[in-house]
């Protein structure tokens, strides 16, 4: 059985809501709070063939309003995908930008997902389509890293999770190459791919600071990841 | 080696210097960031770093000043600063007007930035601060923006 993305979010809050009722153990997750200014992201130790078809989801939170690299190799050679006052796709030199339905560069908690079917990418935030435009698909290696670029340093500001890639297809008929939860304790450098072992990603420009233990609190609207004391706060989109 | 969890920041071109403090930090964090192309971020300190400028606890403009002073010099010293402060800093209309990255290259932001540097360095110097223009490229503005500092 297949579920579509709405089916499992429901799900999965519908199971965090029962959880909640008959009083058992919160949900805990680590996140990590990239912060621009210590020039902080992921390094993947292999590159990164999108042959063919692919689709991308990570989810992101961000108040920053400059520009800000979600996952990048190089804008001029390869794939590249940032975010400033619209989304934007540099495909081997070549940018397509995709404007928001309403903008994301709100502190919460947002799911994105980039989808290649042939020459059209479509880029959708939130389950909500932000359109489609026609690329010519780069078939090299991608030397990624999440959260910067090799050929601009423009670091995320913020929030980087839970990042799945699939090549050969869509998620229903790809290879799932990346699945990076990126839920690894401060002091972890190796943030685990479980979808390839071999190649996982590595802290770069990251204290132990950076990453905290937030707990899913659902006694809010929307729900939101809290830290111990509350300092931070990651809202979470459509919920 | 000690480090403590205070950032600092070094000339790029200390990196290079063996065993100079820069140096030493490039061993633990080889991928620091430059965002300017001049100075290195580091998000540690060393404990033993000689004769610093450790930033004092001053307003976002009067930082900003301070700090331009530094980075912008010739010092091979090493500044130092909590991350809060460094995230002050990074946000500042004077460093976007330094880093000059504006998207699209008629961002709004970028009159906004420069009108907003000529006003808060008027008030720290005597500095003639030309009046934006369309014609005004992010170079042109990084260039006077040096020469109000000094430099």
């Amino acid at each position: 059985m297949t579920f579509t993305r709405k089916q499992a979010e429901w799900f999965y809050l519908r199971q965090q809501k029962k959880r909640r009722k008959s009083g058992s153990s919160p949900v805990h997750r680590y996140f990590t709070d990239l912060v621009a200014a210590g020039g902080m992201y992921y390094q993947f130790s292999s590159p990164i063939t999108l042959s063919g078809d692919f689709e991308i989801e990570l989810r992101f939170a961000t108040t920053g309003l400059s520009v800000q690299i979600i996952l990048g190799d190089s804008h001029i050679t390869a794939y590249y995908f940032n975010i400033s006052a619209t989304l934007n796709v540099w495909v081997a030199g070549t940018e397509r930008k995709f404007n928001f339905i309403t903008d994301p560069r709100d502190g919460k908690l947002h799911n994105l997902i980039y989808k290649l079917t042939g020459n059209s990418l479509q880029v959708f935030i939130d389950g909500v389509s932000l359109g489609s435009k026609t690329i010519v698909p780069y078939l090299g290696a991608n030397r990624f890293r999440l959260g910067n670029s090799n050929s601009a340093t423009a670091p995320f500001n913020g929030v980087l999770s839970d990042l799945k890639i699939w090549t050969n297809g869509d998620r229903n008929t790809g290879t799932l190459v990346v699945d990076c939860p990126v839920d690894e304790a401060a002091g972890v450098n190796t943030i685990a791919n479980l979808a390839n072992p071999a190649n996982p990603l590595t802290r770069v420009n990251q204290p132990l600071s950076a990453t905290e233990l937030y707990t899913l609190n659902t006694a809010t609207t929307p729900y939101q990841w809290e830290n111990a004391d509350k300092t931070k706060i990651i809202p979470i989109a459509g919920t | 080696m000690i480090m403590n969890q205070l950032w600092s920041i070094y000339k790029n071109d200390q990196i290079h210097v063996e065993y100079s403090e820069a140096w030493q930090l490039a061993q633990k964090y080889p991928h620091a960031v430059s965002h300017d192309g001049t100075n290195t971020v580091f998000v540690e300190s060393l404990d033993n770093a000689d004769n610093p400028l450790v930033m004092p606890d001053l307003p976002d403009d009067e930082m900003a000043f301070v700090a331009a002073q530094w980075l912008f010099g010739e010092s091979v010293r090493g500044m130092q600063l909590t991350q809060a402060q460094a995230v002050r800093l990074f946000t500042h209309p004077a460093h976007r007007l330094w880093c000059a990255r504006y998207d699209p290259p008629n961002d709004p932001q970028f009159e906004a930035d420069y009108n907003y540097v000529g006003a808060f360095l008027q008030a720290f110097t005597s500095v003639q601060w030309p009046a934006f223009t369309s014609e005004l490229t992010p170079a042109q503005a990084r260039a006077i923006m040096l020469q109000g500092l000094g430099g």
